[in-house]
């Protein structure tokens, strides 16, 4: 499933889930720490592992979410702000 | 027999009861009525049947542990000992317990909607959906003024960040089932990652929607994964048994359904420093092989090895030079010997002597014999001064 495709994807866009990126950090660890890789190699993937763990940090900062109420308006569902 | 004061008589009929045994720790059957809840957290009221009733009162350190919220009329089985209230002259019930009778039908009920559901296999974990590990929103049935929505909320907001969309129910009464069903039914128009079903504590009726079938097959249909959250955690209800996880109260449910971000960033911030290490690792592991290869490459080896090898050809050629010295000389020595022993040996030595050697003057062999000329033949006789020229005039033979 971690194809080099999702990892290109990963680079280039913060989009994909929490999830993805820190499941690609967690392998991309593993194999850091094997250290069979070539010194580029080595430290690409440093960098790209660096930026995975600023992504997902910054995901799990985001302190302003949205807590909604489903309301039923002439039969249709609307989300409006919910506060206690 | 003397006269007792008022106090005196309450104080021995007050004895006299409670050390009667058969009154100390009694169950008793009755229906509440006159129910007083009083603000010190005591409970005050009468247990009654058809023909008769008791007054009881139910302490705060009671009420605490009770599993159910007692109500008027409500019929139930008080468990307490038999004490008297001097002041009024009254006897009454110390509660020490109470649970729920007249629940019997409810059980009954209960159990046969869980075997048939159980049946049907509704309870599979085959059925189970999974629980996403990190949602992104989250659904809640519940009502929007109950204490269940209050603590979910509550977790939620301190664990971590997701969107909340409340789908209000009425948790409680003739029409919760049906709300509770629509409100499932709201949530699987939106893009909830996982919803909680549930409401805060009270008595196996207040939870009783939670056990009707329609329900437990909202739950069992729906798309998304659902976790039940009835009540406490000694409250099991059907809906509980048909969900994807079952929550033991409504704050456990939000534990639950998100991971903790505090602990999270914890493990991203160790994977960070792993990768660092293992960054630093591979720089040094070639930084040491670098610094070693160079140690083999450099210019005071190299010459130090030409000193080392310059050193050794002097020495060479010093013992070389010597040796042949010492050849010369001795050569000379072996050469004067011979000299002498050569000397000695000479023909010249014996022609001092007066002998002379007789050559043919043609080849110049030595005549050893009068076979080795003949008449006329010219020869030279060598003599210790010189030569003598001489011609053969005849030959005989004659013995010395």
């Amino acid at each position: 499933m971690e194809t080099g495709g999702d990892s290109m994807a990963a680079t280039k866009n913060n989009d994909q889930s929490f999830e993805t990126s820190l499941d690609e950090l967690e392998s991309l660890v593993d194999k850091l720490e094997k250290g069979q890789l070539t010194l580029d190699e080595s430290l690409e993937l440093f960098e790209k592992g660096m930026k995975l763990a600023r992504v997902c940090n910054t995901k799990l900062s985001e302190a302003e979410r949205k807590i909604e109420i489903l309301t039923e308006e002439n039969g249709k569902l609307k989300e409006v702000e919910f506060s206690e | 027999m003397g006269i007792y004061t008022v106090s005196q008589l309450n104080e021995n009929i007050k004895r006299v009861l409670s050390h009667e045994p058969q009154l100390a720790q009694v169950w008793v059957r009755g229906e509440i009525s006159n129910l007083t809840k009083h603000s010190s957290g005591h409970y005050y009221f009468t247990l009654k049947d058809k023909g008769s009733q008791v007054s009881c009162v139910s302490f705060r350190s009671t009420n605490r542990g009770l599993k159910f919220d007692p109500e008027p009329s409500m019929k139930v089985l008080v468990f307490g000992s038999i004490d008297v209230y001097t002041v009024r002259g009254q006897y009454q019930l110390r509660v020490l317990d109470m649970r729920p009778d007249g629940i019997g039908e409810l059980y009954k009920a209960y159990e046969q909607l869980r075997n048939k559901l159980q049946d049907e296999g509704l309870f599979d974990t085959s059925r189970k959906r999974s629980i996403p590990k990190y949602p992104r929103r989250v659904g809640v049935v519940t009502s929007p003024t109950g204490a269940a929505i209050h603590d979910i909320l509550n977790v939620l907001k301190r664990r971590y960040p997701v969107d909340i969309i409340l789908s209000p129910a009425t948790v409680q009464g003739d029409e919760s089932a049906q709300s509770i069903v629509g409100a499932i039914e709201k949530l699987s128009h939106t893009d909830v990652d996982v919803i909680i079903v549930g409401r805060g504590g009270g008595s196996m009726e207040d939870l009783w929607s939670f056990n009707e079938e329609i329900v437990s097959r909202a739950i069992s249909q729906s798309e998304i994964p659902i976790v039940s959250a009835v009540g406490h955690e000694t409250d099991v209800t059907i809906a509980d048994f048909t969900a994807d996880l079952r929550a033991p109260t409504p704050s456990a449910a939000a534990e639950l359904v998100v991971p903790d971000s505090v602990a999270l960033k914890r493990h991203i911030d160790s994977l960070s420093e792993r990768m660092g290490q293992a960054a630093i690792r591979m720089i040094s592991d070639r930084s040491s092989r670098i610094i070693y290869l160079q140690s083999r490459i450099e210019p005071e080896r190299l010459s130090d090895l030409v000193r080392q090898n310059t050193q050794r050809v002097d020495e060479l050629s010093y013992r070389m030079g010597r040796a042949v010295r010492s050849n010369v000389e001795s050569g000379g020595m072996r050469l004067t010997t011979f000299a002498g022993r050569l000397n000695a040996v000479s023909p010249l030595k014996t022609l001092g002597r007066g002998y002379s050697i007789a050559s043919r003057t043609d080849d110049r062999e030595l005549i050893r014999s009068i076979d080795d000329v003949s008449k006329g033949d010219d020869i030279y006789l060598i003599v210790r001064d010189g030569r003598i020229n001489c011609n053969v005039n005849s030959v005989s033979e004659e013995q010395l």
